[in-house]
């Protein structure tokens, strides 16, 4: 009994039976003194059912069949009806069941044997409805529109933002826009006909704060297609605090020294007059005479730009100290070449070099100019990392060496740019230099965003790096509940929800300088971007091909509608029948 | 009898009524569309009025008979039997059947003349004004105007004064409004253009113009201020209303602010206030050459035409002209002002067509005298009139002597004879008579030793010259005549010799003595009578001392003339080879001369201290130091405050609370963008009038406006240059074991 029929109040089962068959014996027995006991037997039957049936209303049973097993059909955003349609024609017992983000829909799961889901799918954050469901998800027609944006959304005054987008199936005569927060256009492409478009637009950052900026498409008549905010952080400058070593004054150092004293960099500078004896320079800094190299008396130093032939005769000691510097602290050391750095041995620079006849060369990033150079190339390597090519060429590369970097360039006499003119393509040439081969900030805390599309009332997951043990965290709705990684202890990760859209910051609770902001999008922000977003995750998840539609036994209640009848027409024929009978 | 005529008069009266209902009805209808497309009442009731009049004319309701009544009552009405007139005609006149009839027709139109209807149909006139008045919609909506009327319709309602009042708190009240504003211009005199008004607050204006603004608030106000570069000044109250007076010297912007008695502050928007400058004149003469020249036999005269113009009236054209005469340091000038030939036609005409002939001879210019001429424009701008100059014309006549010369230049040495010989040639020529001696007649001789001897004195006298010596010059008069007279002598044999003698003391001749004592004794020689005190002066400001020559100088001078005064001598003797040596030491003493007064400049070039040689190559760096030097070379940031502003705003649009700060840094964004804006009006000027509402009040602003100042400070901001900056960066555990992991593969 026990393996075919269940009650649903199996708690009322004995009472229910004690009380039934106590009636049935009342009923006998009032029966048996009737005096006519032609139909005692058929009466006694009856009652039986009716007493049976009375009780079944209260106990409700259940029975496990492959009968009342559906299909479900899960309708998300952007499913096509000829899909639905075609899932009905194949099968007989569907059941379709409605998709809202964040709404719970496990209730119309249960007799449900395995769900097709339709349209872009599921937010990755209701995945765990359909835990223990197979789940068929054959993908959709990705929406038009913009399904990738690839921009950083850190960024200094000054810096250009290049925004990368992947538009997909453009029409002819449609154009993407990048405007200011103002709404005034900063760059604009015209899209061609084809599958999916991928362009890249850019915009100067000129001031600092926190700024929206929109991606819009318009398509040929000007009408506006969308408007999508590109949240950007924009912070100040930090200045640099520079070494310059010259054995002796040269344009090229002169120049350099000159265009970072204007940017308002901290840069001392020596030259030397002759034995023993220096000139120093300092702009935007205090005196402070340097003689040799020290570890100690470099930490305060970002980069050191550094001459060839001083870099060479450095002591052992001032480049044991030197190379420590760059090893602990990360400093930065740039060499200012000379013939001599390219024909010596890789051991002394750190690089190794070949010939190559010409002596002018073109970057891949200001392809407008010439710049001259040493009949040299770098020999390629796989440490060396490259600030500047010439198509495949490097033109200015640099090598790790510990935390720091050391670096050199085959062009020569680039300030013969600012002398033609071009001071912007010099300031460009050394700011890229300076910028990779500086030493870097280190901070105490790195927040790295995970829900790459956060939005308001979803979940928003995020990383966070730093050796402190037992980091605080306040998001926007309070305290941030950290786990730590398993494996990495210096790894955290937090989820936070927040409910309205706009900036939002994650503050470290001892640090004031650390903050993280983030921008939380309306739900009517990037549907393209977030419908092709959960059609792969949604592919990834589930599977994407049909397969055998697995048979499930499911208890159901019988319905208790027959029972009622039994007790009904039971009942009927008791108060009938002796007054239909002939006296 | 009576009530029958009525009865026919009372219809009469009906259909004339009718009659004016349809003219009415049709006249209406165009004036009604004039009126929308003109919205002037009086237009109106004049189009009304004419086709009005039109209408009587055409139907002249006045001349319906009681006749024409009754034959269209008999027409139209079975009942009245063709029997109307009877009505009538007088009762007398009637036999007993009219009685009859007419009595029957009387009761019979007591009954149906009120289901007759005249013969006016309103239809049609009521179609037709339908139709115009359809037109009229249609025109209503579509916005087709009259244009004649536009400037005094629509200029008033746009112009007028919007204030913001500057507090949220007390924005109960209704504020003031204004309810007249006029700006009036008065033009600088000189213009011409007189007073202006106008309603609109942008005013363009020449310079020097007087503004005065007049502001009538329908409710009383307790101060109005007039606020431009920061400065806020007070408005006059004159009757009833407010005005302010100023000149317009530069371009700008203002607004206008007030105060009611409640203490509320109203403020308005920015507007422009831009300054014409009066430009200087132009002038563009025709049908003349740069460089003019004429042979004498020409007509000297040069013809042109000036055009003249400016933008607000020329005061005076006239023409320079100089004349310059000779040549070198005998070079005389002569400035000559010519008026035009017309004059300038009236004062204040813009355009002026001005013609001119220069005769050449009439400005008394004879050939190689030559003529610089300018013309010279003046407008009437006052105090301070613009001048312009045309360019500077020549013209010359050109000198036929001079051109003689020229024509034989062909031979590349100029032919013009030597006025005087040289101290060398006479030398050379010296040397010829003596060589030439044997071969020459004694008289041929004698008469070349004594030219050479003249030439040799002409040589004295014109050293002479430089010397400030003009008795002598004026001696060389008295000498020539006497030197044909010594000719005559030498002729006649006689022996001049003493009269040429100059009898030099020789113990002076080689300039042994003082050159002040040479002076000294040459005054000796001629004024010893006359100032005995000279010899015991040392007097340093006789101006005979004052020459161009320094003392050493001239007294070798004096010395070379004393040589040739003896050279002469020996000439005059006919014995050439005597005076050689002293021909040659003059000659000497006047290159001495010559040389002494050359400049001779330094070459240009590095002149190294002399090595010490002592110290050469030694090696010692004692007084080498070590050199240090510090600058602060940052540069500022531009614009900091629009910057700042920029974040702001985008702060605000993001749902950010106003801060207590941002009023200063608006307001200081606002100084920074109105120096761009000075330059660019029409692309900041509307951003600015926000930027000043933002900072002055705490009024609500709405997100449109906010977006468009923030797209104005961010297109205003300058792009920043490239520039290497710190980065941040974050090395975990994992990354440095990575690294390190690298570093021993390697």
């Amino acid at each position: 009994m026990s393996d075919s029929i269940q009650f649903f109040n199996p708690v009322v089962l004995w009472p229910a039976v004690s009380i039934g068959l106590l009636l049935w014996v009342a009923f006998l027995w009032k029966e048996w003194n009737q005096p006519i006991r032609k139909t005692f037997f058929l009466n006694a039957v009856i009652a039986l059912l009716a007493i049976g049936a009375l009780a079944m209303l209260v106990l409700q049973p259940m029975v496990l069949d492959y009968g009342g097993m559906r299909i479900g059909v899960l309708l998300t955003e952007g499913y096509a009806k000829k899909n639905l349609d075609s899932v009905q024609g194949r099968y007989a017992n569907v059941k379709t069941i409605a998709y809202t983000e964040n709404v719970p829909f496990t209730a119309a799961l249960d007799s449900i044997s395995t769900v097709f889901i339709l349209g872009h799918g599921l937010q990755t954050f209701d995945f765990w409805q359909l835990e223990g469901i197979p789940v068929t998800y054959s993908g959709t027609v990705v929406p038009v529109g913009v399904v990738g944006v690839n921009y950083g959304n850190l960024h200094s005054v000054g810096e250009e933002m290049v925004v990368k987008v992947r538009y997909n199936n453009p029409h002819e005569g449609h154009q993407l826009i990048l405007a200011d927060p103002g709404g005034k256009k900063l760059d604009s492409i015209p899209l061609q006909a084809q599958g999916m478009a991928e362009v890249a637009l850019s915009a100067m950052l000129k001031a600092k704060g926190k700024y929206v900026y929109h991606l819009m498409a318009k398509d040929s008549a000007g009408n506006m297609l969308m408007k999508e905010p590109l949240p950007v952080v924009v912070v100040p400058k930090k200045a640099l605090r520079i070494l310059m070593i010259n054995s002796f004054p040269t344009f090229e150092s002169k120049y350099l020294k000159n265009y970072l004293a204007e940017k308002g960099h901290e840069v001392a500078v020596r030259s030397q007059l002759t034995k023993g004896k220096f000139k120093f320079e300092y702009f935007n800094t205090a005196r402070r005479p340097f003689y040799d190299f020290s570890r100690k008396q470099s930490q305060s130093l970002d980069l050191v730009i550094i001459d060839a032939n001083s870099y060479r005769r450095l002591g052992k000691k001032a480049r044991r100290e030197l190379d420590d510097a760059m090893k602990g602290d990360g400093l930065g050391v740039f060499i200012l070449p000379d013939t001599e750095l390219f024909r010596g041995s890789g051991k002394v620079s750190n690089f190794a070099f070949m010939g190559q006849e010409s002596t002018q060369v073109r970057l891949n990033k200001i392809p407008e100019l010439q710049y001259r150079k040493y009949p040299y190339v770098f020999k390629p390597h796989r440490a060396l990392e490259i600030v500047h090519r010439s198509a495949d060429i490097p033109v200015t590369a640099y090598r790790r060496n510990g935390l720091g970097r050391i670096g050199t360039t085959t062009v020569q006499n680039s300030h013969e740019q600012v002398l033609n003119g071009n001071a912007k393509n010099y300031n460009r040439f050394w700011s890229e230099i300076i910028g990779k081969l500086s030493k870097r900030k280190q901070a105490a805390y790195e927040f790295r965003a995970t829900t790459t599309l956060p939005y308001e009332n979803e979940p928003f997951a995020f990383n966070l790096g730093t050796s402190d043990k037992s980091p605080g965290v306040i998001g926007p709705n309070g305290r941030i509940a950290l786990r730590q990684d398993i494996e990495m202890e210096a790894l955290w990760s937090g989820v936070t929800y927040p409910r309205k859209g706009g900036w939002h910051e994650i503050n470290i609770a001892n640090d004031s300088t650390a903050t993280f902001n983030f921008y939380v999008f309306k739900n009517t922000h990037w549907r393209s971007m977030r419908a092709h977003a959960a059609i792969a995750e949604n592919k990834r998840a589930f599977n994407t091909k049909m397969g055998e539609i697995p048979q499930k036994k499911v208890l159901r209640p019988i319905p208790p509608f027959w029972f009622y009848m039994i007790f009904l027409l039971g009942m009927g024929y008791l108060w009938l029948a002796p007054k239909l009978a002939p006296r | 009898m009576n009530s029958a005529k009525n009865i026919l008069e009372r219809f009469k009266k009906k259909w004339q009524l009718l009659l004016l209902a349809a003219i009415v009805i049709y006249a209406i209808g165009p004036a009604f569309l004039v009126y929308v497309l003109s919205a002037n009442i009086g237009l109106f009731m004049l189009v009304f009025g004419f086709f009005f009049l039109i209408g009587l004319f055409i139907t002249k309701p006045w001349h319906l008979t009681l006749g024409k009544v009754g034959d269209y009552i008999d027409g139209n009405l079975e009942s009245a039997e063709y029997s109307t007139s009877l009505l009538l005609l007088p009762e007398e006149e009637l036999s007993s059947v009219a009685h009859l009839q007419r009595y029957r027709v009387q009761e019979v139109l007591k009954e149906d003349v009120s289901k007759l209807r005249p013969a006016v149909s309103l239809k049609s006139p009521i179609l037709v004004s339908v139709l115009f008045l359809l037109i009229g919609i249609m025109a209503y909506q579509f916005n087709w105007t009259l244009s004649l009327n536009k400037p005094s319709n629509t200029g008033e309602t746009e112009a007028v004064i919007a204030f913001t009042p500057l507090d949220t708190a007390k924005t109960l009240y209704s504020p003031p409004k204004i309810t007249n504003q006029l700006v009036q211009l008065r033009y600088p005199r000189y213009s011409g253009i007189g007073t202006r008004s106008t309603s609109d607050m942008n005013i363009k204006a020449l310079e020097g113009t007087r503004l005065s603004w007049q502001l009538q608030f329908d409710a009383p106000v307790e101060k109005v201020f007039f606020e431009r570069l920061g400065q806020a000044f007070e408005m006059s109250s004159v009757d009833k209303g407010y005005t302010y007076q100023m000149s317009l010297g530069s371009s700008g912007f203002y607004n206008v602010t007030f105060q009611t008695s409640q203490g509320t502050a109203y403020q308005s928007e920015l507007y422009a206030l831009e300054m014409i400058k009066d430009q200087s004149p132009e002038i563009n003469v025709q049908g003349l050459q740069q460089f003019t020249s004429f042979d004498l036999e020409e007509d000297n005269a040069l013809a042109f035409e000036t055009l003249v113009e400016d933008d607000y009236g020329i005061s005076e054209v006239y023409i320079t002209a100089t004349v310059s005469r000779g040549e070198g340091e005998a070079v005389k000038f002569r400035e000559e002002q010519l008026p035009f030939e017309q004059g300038v036609l009236a004062n204040g005409t813009k355009k002026q067509r001005l013609s001119k002939k220069i005769s050449l001879d009439r400005l008394g210019m004879v050939p190689g005298d030559e003529l610089y001429f300018y013309i010279t424009a003046i407008d009437n701008k006052v105090p301070k009139p613009n001048r312009t100059r045309s360019e500077t014309y020549f013209a010359v006549i050109r000198d036929t002597v001079q051109n003689q010369f020229a024509v034989e230049g062909t031979m590349g040495a100029d032919l013009m004879p030597a006025y005087f010989r040289s101290q060398r040639q006479l030398i050379i020529d010296t040397e010829k008579l003596i060589a030439d001696q044997s071969k020459l007649t004694k008289e041929r001789f004698n008469y070349t030793s004594n030219e050479l001897g003249f030439d040799q004195k002409a040589l004295r006298l014109k050293y002479g010259q430089f010397m400030g010596d003009e008795s002598e010059s004026v001696v060389t008069e008295s000498e020539e005549t006497e030197v044909s007279e010594s000719d005559q002598h030498d002729e006649d044999g006689e022996d001049p010799l003493e009269e040429y003698t100059h009898d030099h003391d020789g113990s002076n001749e080689h300039n042994l003595v003082d050159h002040d004592h040479d002076h000294g004794d040459e005054h000796v020689e001629t004024d010893t009578e006359e100032d005995p005190l000279e010899r015991y002066l040392h007097n340093h400001d006789d101006p005979e001392e004052s020459t161009l020559f320094t003392q050493s100088l001239k007294s070798k001078l004096r010395q070379a003339m004393a040589e040739m005064w003896d050279a002469e001598l020996y000439l005059r003797l006919y014995t050439p080879e005597k005076s050689l040596p002293y021909q040659y030491r003059a000659l000497k003493l006047i290159q001495e001369i010559k040389n002494s007064a050359r400049i001779y400049v330094h070459r240009i070039g590095f002149d190294p201290p002399p090595i010490k040689e002592d110290k050469r190559l030694t090696g010692t760096l004692d007084e080498v130091a070590s050199f240090q030097k510090r600058e602060d070379l940052a540069k500022d940031q531009v614009y900091p405050y629009m910057k700042q502003a920029a974040e702001r705003l985008e702060g605000l649009l993001q749902g950010q609370a106003r801060q207590e700060s941002d009023q200063s840094v608006f307001e200081r964004a606002g100084e920074e963008l109105a120096a761009i804006a000075i330059l660019e009006p029409g692309n900041y000027l509307v951003a600015l009038q926000r930027l000043k509402w933002l900072s002055d009040s705490n009024t609500a602003y709405e997100d449109t406006e906010l977006r468009m100042v923030l797209a104005a400070l961010l297109r205003a901001i300058p792009s920043p240059e490239y520039e290497p900056e710190r980065r941040q960066g974050y090395q975990g555990r994992l990354d440095q074991l990575f690294l390190k992991e690298l570093e021993l593969n390697e």
